[in-house]
């Protein structure tokens, strides 16, 4: 289980301010080349942009192991105490009666629907956890510019670092330097 | 690239398990003959499934191509070492058939409507012939496979691997149907009344949960001692989720089978079930068997840590090894009867065999093993293999 | 930005630009003919749909063929063929995911979209099965004023409801949060668009407003792509053990019964391949159609189809093996009821309808061993549509010769589906096509990013 400390540092890690640098570069080779570089800068407001998921850019950026299956697990598993505890008060105490000559708690014939209801919790809650820490459902939220979602790759470093700091970190990394207001 | 060398300190380890299993083996049968049959037919079963797993795993990553588990295959394939001497222990069987198989009774078959309409498969030249042949197939098979992949290190031919994947395919073929025959015969006719259509599927589920863990338990020592230096802990996390997916594979079978023939309640097959879970010492034998085969694994298994951890998980893979072995016991013992009472295993004895099978296998295979290269050097996929990360 | 090309046959080599022009060009262009065309038959079917929907509530379900011994007809073949093509599609996305095979990325957001459109087809038979459709919202077990009135929870039908219902919201979540980066992406080059009229410029409005609400603010943080892939690699471990439950459900429907021919232990797993067999023949089907009238051929290669036909050799043999088991099975059991069943399959009234499906599933798939064939797009998109021909009869055979000759000699009936059963069967295409015809004209038909992490990832290792 991560610790508290972990799970603020997971949701908290950047605040995002749109001004700032950013740096275009031409390659998701250069991309992780670029992260890696701030990474060991020891830049904290920061992020990388790119029109696909990169593999390798987790260390390179030095992000925590996600932790949402932790809460697919969770919520997996109150999908199948809801369920159990429904199924129990409604053939245990509101309206036994017996069908098939089976018993009143039939258990075997309740795993099926125990099955898809943790299904059910632990994928629905597991979408929902995107959204949140993947801070999506903000519809005003721009990209840096229009080529990311298509074939740009960029750095994106907060204003508290100067742009000559920003092109001294990236070198000839950097495609251009540009300011986001 | 070097050959495995085996330990001593292995081969005295082993040689006791196999002395242990002997003396149990021949304990029982001082003891208890009626009880010594289905121990051994036990053990005999669980013999068979670790020796066919190896091949079948082979078989089935070549035919898919996977690249991950070519490091490991050499591993796999030598589990058919073993069978030559499960097919001794088989035969062997044949001389308890009159203990263990009711249909081979000429005066209960005689008196038995629905033995006699049986009679033209289940009896005891056509029993001792099907078996035979199937052991004759899968050893033929094996081997050809085993030649053929070993043949391929010095040739360095990249075509063996076309021949390669032909062999497999039909081996999968062959294998699909001989087996489920085989456990139609040497297990489901121990009931010779009864009949289920996904009793050969429950029983591949056995061979491949414990074929897996077999699996790792062999990578992992062979490494313990040096050996396999080329597998990490990515194909380590592969294997563990190949454990976890037979886990619940497993779980599957036997909760489809199991639940069918609760709800349908059918007097000619709920039996089974029944003699299994209604009372007494069958009841708390059944719900050890699937908290320990499927809920205590399936937990552990969760978590992606220990999948990575060759260490932790060979232990799991014990644990799951011994539980096949309990499962196949389940199946033997669980519904004979002997004038009227039902027949409850010796312990002690199974026990014993357990070792003694792990011995027999451990020996033979890890032979076998030490005499070609530790992984298919010849192999045009080998460096993928070696190169390989998990990508998720 | 190019891409330097490595070994992989699956690689495209293309930029990421003329990808995403490849893949939007049927969304940004008007229509073809033959859209057109093949749109206006699959609404036609689908307004014959209704209209049998329609009349047989104002008639009752007397128009169709059903009687007493066979209560159960076309209509539950057809739910249990159309949630079986559904499957095909979350086994790309889902296990051929886990399993770490390439060349679902090309297929999956199409064969997803099968999966949807499928299960919303299958979930309307039962829905009128039931006799009173608009009583349908009972199934679902809420507190009511019918006394205490509950459902069944031991009733396989019910466990059904659970699990069409958790594997249609999954798959449609699932869908979705695999479409939000193309969305943004989308939406990201509308600015190229420029209307010449009013109207147009009040739709291409329309169009922004929707496409800046559904890609959720997107901006391909790398941040929000480190919890994304997670999701996906979860939503592909819940949705696999999911797709197997539904198809085990379904044939709990039967299996739990104690009719001969239904009553069988083997039935999950076999209806489980059966399932993933036609749903890849369909995607097949699918497919081929797709590449060449789209001019696809460059992300769905013959290397793809060769796959999907490797696919159904594989669990067309799987049937296969069911199939004889359950044979053997009946001839070991020395149970004359047993055997009766599928003696009367193999030699019965409905012998053509199981030799039918003999030839279609378990012949047919055979051809699938030679890479010639595997290679000829004639013979796979006829094996794919055959395969199908043979999997509905497979359902045919176990609903109408389980139940046409019960316990009872002097109950026996023959099943003879009427018209309107035939409608209703043919109706369910037009569905399934009005809606993916749709789908392929306002939706990028393959999943873009998907395809180029992939080729990132290409370029990543011929950097090394």
């Amino acid at each position: 289980m991560p610790s508290l400390h972990e799970i603020k540092e997971g949701l908290f890690s950047y605040q995002e301010s749109e001004k700032g640098w950013v740096a275009t570069v031409r390659t998701p080779a250069d991309l992780l080349a670029a992260a890696k570089k701030v990474r060991e800068a020891g830049i904290q407001n920061w992020d990388c942009y790119s029109p696909c998921p990169i593999h390798g850019m987790d260390e390179a950026m030095g992000l925590h192991r996600s932790w949402i299956p932790f809460i697919t697990l969770v919520f997996a598993l109150l999908g199948a105490t809801l369920g159990i505890s429904y199924i129990s008060y409604i053939d245990l105490i509101d309206w036994s009666i017996v069908y098939a000559g089976k018993p009143y708690f039939s258990w075997p014939a309740y795993i099926p629907i125990l099955f898809e209801l943790s299904v059910f919790f632990g994928g629905t809650a597991t979408v929902a956890a995107v959204l949140i820490l993947g801070k999506l459902g903000k519809i005003s939220r721009k990209p840096i510019n229009n080529r990311i979602t298509s074939d740009g790759f960029a750095v994106w470093i907060g204003d508290s670092v100067s742009r000559e700091k920003v092109q001294e970190i990236l070198g000839n990394l950097a495609e251009e330097v540009s300011a986001v207001e | 690239m070097d050959s495995f060398k085996i330990p001593a300190n292995i081969n005295k380890i082993l040689f006791a398990f196999i002395g242990i299993g002997a003396i149990s083996g021949a304990l029982g049968f001082l003891v208890d003959p009626q009880k010594a049959w289905p121990g051994f037919l036990s053990f005999g079963f669980f013999l068979l499934i670790l020796s066919l797993s190896g091949t079948f795993f082979a078989a089935l990553q070549m035919i898919s191509g996977a690249k991950w588990s070519v490091v490991i295959r050499r591993v796999a394939e030598s589990t058919v070492a073993a069978l030559p001497v499960t097919a001794v222990f088989i035969i062997l069987l044949f001389f308890g058939i009159h203990s263990l198989y009711e249909w081979s009774h000429a005066d209960v078959v005689a008196n038995d409507h629905i033995l006699h309409q049986k009679e033209g498969y289940l009896n005891t030249p056509f029993f001792i012939a099907r078996v035979s042949g199937y052991l004759v197939l899968w050893l033929i098979m094996g081997y050809l496979l085993r030649k053929v992949s070993i043949s391929q290190d010095t040739t360095k031919n990249p075509e063996t691997r076309t021949k390669l994947v032909k062999i497999s395919a039909a081996y999968i073929l062959l294998f699909a149907y001989t087996f489920t025959f085989a456990s139609i015969d040497l297990l489901m006719s121990l009931q010779p009344h009864w009949y289920t259509t996904m009793f050969p599927v429950y029983t591949f589920a056995g061979l491949g949960l414990s074929g897996i863990a077999t699996l790792i338990i062999l990578v992992v020592t062979i490494q313990n001692y040096g050996g396999l230096k080329e597998v990490t802990a990515e194909h380590m996390h592969d294997l563990g989720k190949f454990l976890f997916m037979f886990t619940v594979f497993w779980a599957y079978i036997a909760f489809s089978q199991h639940m069918l023939t609760w709800y349908a309640n059918l007097p000619e097959e709920t039996y089974f079930i029944e003699t299994r879970i209604s009372s007494g010492f069958w009841k708390y034998f059944t719900i050890v068997l699937w908290i320990f085969h499927f809920l205590i694994p399936f937990i552990l298994l969760l978590s992606r840590d220990v999948k990575r951890d060759g260490k932790r998980l060979i232990k799991i893979a014990w644990f799951i090894l011994f539980m096949c072995f309990v499962d196949v016991v389940w199946l033997v013992f669980g519904g004979l009867e002997h004038d009227g009472h039902v027949l409850i295993p010796l312990m002690w004895m199974e026990a014993g065999l357990f070792l003694g099978a792990i011995g027999i296998f451990g020996y033979t295979v890890l032979q076998a093993y030490s005499k070609a290269a530790q992984i298919p050097v010849g192999d045009q996929n080998l460096k993928a293999s070696m190169n390989f990360h998990q990508t998720h | 930005m190019s891409l330097e090309s490595v070994k992989n046959p699956f690689h495209i080599g293309k930029t990421f630009k003329q990808i995403d022009d490849d893949i939007m060009r049927p969304m940004e262009t008007f229509p073809s003919k033959t859209w057109w065309i093949a749109f206006l038959i699959a609404a036609s079917l689908l307004a014959m749909f209704a209209g049998i929907l329609i009349y047989s509530f104002v008639k009752g379900l007397g128009i169709f063929g059903l009687n007493n011994p066979v209560g159960w007809g076309l209509y539950i073949v057809n739910f249990v063929f159309w949630v079986g093509i559904g499957h095909a599609g979350t086994l790309i996305s889902a296990i051929l995911f886990l399993f770490r095979q390439r060349w679902r990325t090309s297929i999956n957001r199409a064969a997803e979209a099968m999966t949807i459109f499928a299960v919303m087809v299958a979930a309307i038979f039962p829905l009128i099965h039931v006799g009173r459709p608009w009583f349908v919202f009972w199934v679902f077990p809420y507190p009511n004023e019918r006394g205490p009135l509950w459902v069944n929870w031991r009733s396989p039908l019910l466990w059904d409801v659970f699990a069409i219902s958790t594997y249609f919201i999954i798959s449609l979540q699932f869908w979705y949060m695999g479409l939000v980066p193309d969305f943004a992406n989308m939406r990201d080059r509308q600015e190229r668009f420029k209307a010449r009229s009013k109207i147009g410029e009040l739709l291409l409005t329309v169009k922004k407003i929707t496409l800046r609400v559904i890609s959720l603010g997107w901006v391909g943080s790398a941040k929000t792509w480190h919890h994304y892939e997670k999701m996906v690699l979860i939503l592909s471990a819940l949705a696999t053990p999911l797709v197997l439950s539904v198809h085990t459900i379904v044939s709990f429907d039967f299996a739990t019964s104690i009719i001969p021919g239904w009553h069988a232990t083997i039935f999950p797993p076999y209806f489980v391949a059966g399932a993933i067999y036609s749903g890849f023949a369909m995607v097949l089907t699918l497919m081929i159609i797709m590449r060449r009238t789209f001019k696809l051929e460059d992300y769905i290669t013959m290397k793809h189809l060769e796959n999907i036909g490797l696919v159904i050799l594989v669990t067309g043999m799987m049937v296969s093996y069911a199939y004889t088991v359950e044979f053997v099975i009946a001839a070991y059991s020395a149970n004359k009821v047993e055997q009766y069943v599928f003696m009367n399959r193999l030699a019965g009234p409905y012998a053509w309808a199981f030799w039918t499906m003999f030839a279609c599933n378990v012949v047919s798939p055979h051809f699938m061993w030679f890479k010639k064939l595997r290679n000829n797009l004639t013979v796979l998109f006829i094996i794919s549509i055959v395969v199908n021909i043979g999997m509905w009869f497979e359902r045919f055979v176990i609903v109408v010769t389980s139940l046409h000759r019960d316990y009872l000699p002097s109950s026996w009936d023959m099943y003879v589906p009427t018209i309107y059963d035939w409608g209703m069967m043919l109706g369910s295409f037009g569905v399934f096509f009005t809606f993916f015809l749709l789908f392929v004209r306002t939706l990028p038909v393959i999943a873009i990013a998907e395809v180029k992490a992939d080729e990132a990832n290409d370029s990543l290792h011929a950097a090394h």
